[in-house]
């Protein structure tokens, strides 16, 4: 899986470019050209992210903002430690 | 069973979209479809933007060393284009009929549109103006003059109607504020006996009347008003500096939507964020398509009534391919809405932003503590003591990092590397500082995560007897 990220200052996208539904909206997003960016490497090619990468990614915003999944037992034990 | 064609029920599709958009987002105030130029048989909108340069000296000739002024209308296309599918068995939609109920499809847009679409519009569209603030109105709420607690509110208000203003612009300003930052603001305003007027913005969304029997639609937008300031409170989770958008596509993005990317340190929160009326536009159009009716309903020349429709709706919302469901079991439509937003280059030093510090993300703490025997925590002066420090974690590696909080009277190993049990009842992986004891008296032992000591882990007091 090759994962591009795409942003604009503000709104952050991943699109998957093996998926020809995802790399659709991804050519179009680009050619429109509306103050988006894809993120490079340092050479100028789009920089990939594997699929893992971005699940991981999403998983810690969701962390992030307070509505987490269910927590395993010693993650349990380590919130009641915190709030304690 | 009230008699409706397709026609009917879809221009009253057509006026719950408009309503229910306008109702429920906040920039939304934006869109102001008299201003721009919408085709409404393709995506591109052409949007007025002004530029102009500083005045010059005449020197006897138009043309020759005066400044320049233009007026281009930029083709425009929306960045995010969203869609919804929407589908409700005829005997529910029946039902609401013969109930004299709000038609249940409509419901389901509607329910949409509140609470996922209005939402992800102004969360979008607020990240993108926020990124286009100029760089010396951008304020932390830490900042003196910009705070947003009850006390120190009123005086950050005061400061942008000031920012404004020596921007050179006085007319009205769009001011969004999140939820927690107009709490404060109204304390503030209570506690001061003050009382902020009530405005109403009309926005007029049709050319006239949609169809016969169906009058024109005008929107009324109210907003709080301090002077120039249109206090608009904004839902804490749509006012974000960083924002995913799901493409309800891939693996990890089927719930579609967006979702606040706080995991990141240059995330921050939009406390307050003001726009003048004339400094930004928001693009945001409704195509609804493929709306089909169960079979036994009539349609009476609904192509040609539905296109005659949608040229009185400026384009902001347009109705395709309308008809008869052929499977005659439910009413289905397509809900796909293409919007986007952009501040005027020549109005971004007119806006201000107050925002929240960006944040240091710590890593989530993963715990440990300190085991074994009493005689460990205490020693006379110059004796050693190793301590065991035990990770929560099972079979990891890694360095724990040691501090001792008062080194006159202990010291302990900076760092150690975590050994993995191999055998025994306790496997998890553990390591052993040395404590060194020194004058009398306690000292706190702190186990970090970190070489930069901000993870703490556990901690455990040490005595030395002196």
């Amino acid at each position: 899986m090759a994962y591009v990220k795409v942003t604009d200052g503000g709104v952050i996208r991943f699109f998957d470019l093996n998926n020809p539904k995802s790399k659709a909206v991804y050519n179009e997003l680009v050619k429109n050209n509306t103050g988006y960016n894809t993120v490079v490497e340092k050479d100028g090619s789009p920089k990939e992210f594997t699929e893992e990468q971005v699940k991981e990614t999403f998983e810690k915003a969701i962390e992030a903002s307070g509505k987490k999944k269910k927590k395993t037992i010693t993650e349990a034990s380590r919130a009641v430690a915190d709030e304690e | 069973m009230a008699d409706y064609t397709v026609y009917e029920g879809v221009v009253a599709y057509a006026k719950q979209l408009l309503i229910g958009f306008a109702q429920n987002s906040k920039v939304a105030i934006f869109n102001d479809p008299q201003k721009q130029i919408l085709d409404i048989k393709g995506k591109e909108t052409k949007i007025r933007e002004i530029e102009t340069a500083g005045a010059g000296d005449y020197t006897g000739a138009w043309g020759d060393g005066v400044g320049t002024a233009e007026s281009n209308y930029r083709s425009y296309y929306a960045p995010y284009d969203r869609t919804f599918s929407a589908s409700v068995d005829s005997v529910k939609e029946a039902q609401s009929f013969v109930e004299g109920a709000k038609p249940t499809l409509n419901g389901v847009m509607e329910a949409f549109i509140k609470t996922k679409l209005a939402p992800e519009v102004d969360t979008a569209i607020l990240a993108r103006f926020a990124s286009q603030v100029a760089a010396g109105n951008i304020h932390v709420n830490s900042a003196s003059g910009y705070g947003i607690t009850k006390d120190t509110i009123l005086e950050t208000i005061a400061n942008i109607e000031k920012d404004v203003a020596n921007a050179g612009y006085d007319g009205d300003v769009a001011t969004f504020i999140s939820a927690t930052a107009n709490a404060a603001l109204e304390q503030a305003l209570l506690a001061k006996n003050i009382l902020a007027n009530e405005v109403v913005i009309k926005r007029a969304m049709t050319r006239d009347e949609i169809a016969e029997g169906f009058g024109p639609l005008e929107i009324e937008i109210r907003a709080r008003k301090i002077n120039n300031l249109l206090i608009i409170p904004v839902p804490d989770d749509r006012m974000v500096g960083k924002v995913y958008m799901l493409n309800g596509i891939d693996p990890g993005q089927q719930n579609g939507g967006v979702l606040p990317a706080k995991n990141l340190s240059t995330y921050f929160d939009i406390n307050i964020i003001a726009i003048p009326l004339d400094a930004a536009f928001a693009n945001i159009r409704h195509i609804v398509s493929n709306l089909f009716t169960p079979a036994n309903l009539d349609a009476v020349d609904t192509a040609e009534n539905i296109n005659l429709v949608n040229e009185k709706l400026f384009g902001v919302l347009t109705l395709e391919n309308c008809g008869i469901n052929q499977l005659a079991d439910g009413y289905k439509a397509n809900l796909r809405c293409l919007y986007g937003g952009d501040i005027f280059q020549i109005y971004r030093d007119a806006c201000v932003l107050v925002k929240g510090a960006t944040q240091v993300q710590a890593v989530a703490p993963v715990r440990g503590e300190f085991v074994g025997a009493a005689s460990a925590l205490s020693g006379a002066d110059g004796a050693t003591s190793d301590l065991k420090f035990a990770f929560e974690e099972l079979n990891c590696s890694g360095t724990v990092y040691f501090t001792s909080s008062v080194t006159a009277k202990a010291t302990v190993d900076a760092s150690e590397t975590l050994t993995v049990p191999t055998e025994g009842t306790d496997m998890r992986p553990y390591c052993s500082p040395t404590v060194t004891f020194d004058a009398a008296g306690d000292s706190v032992i702190t186990a970090w995560a970190d070489n930069s000591h901000t993870i703490k882990l556990a901690e455990v007091t040490v005595t030395s007897t002196g």
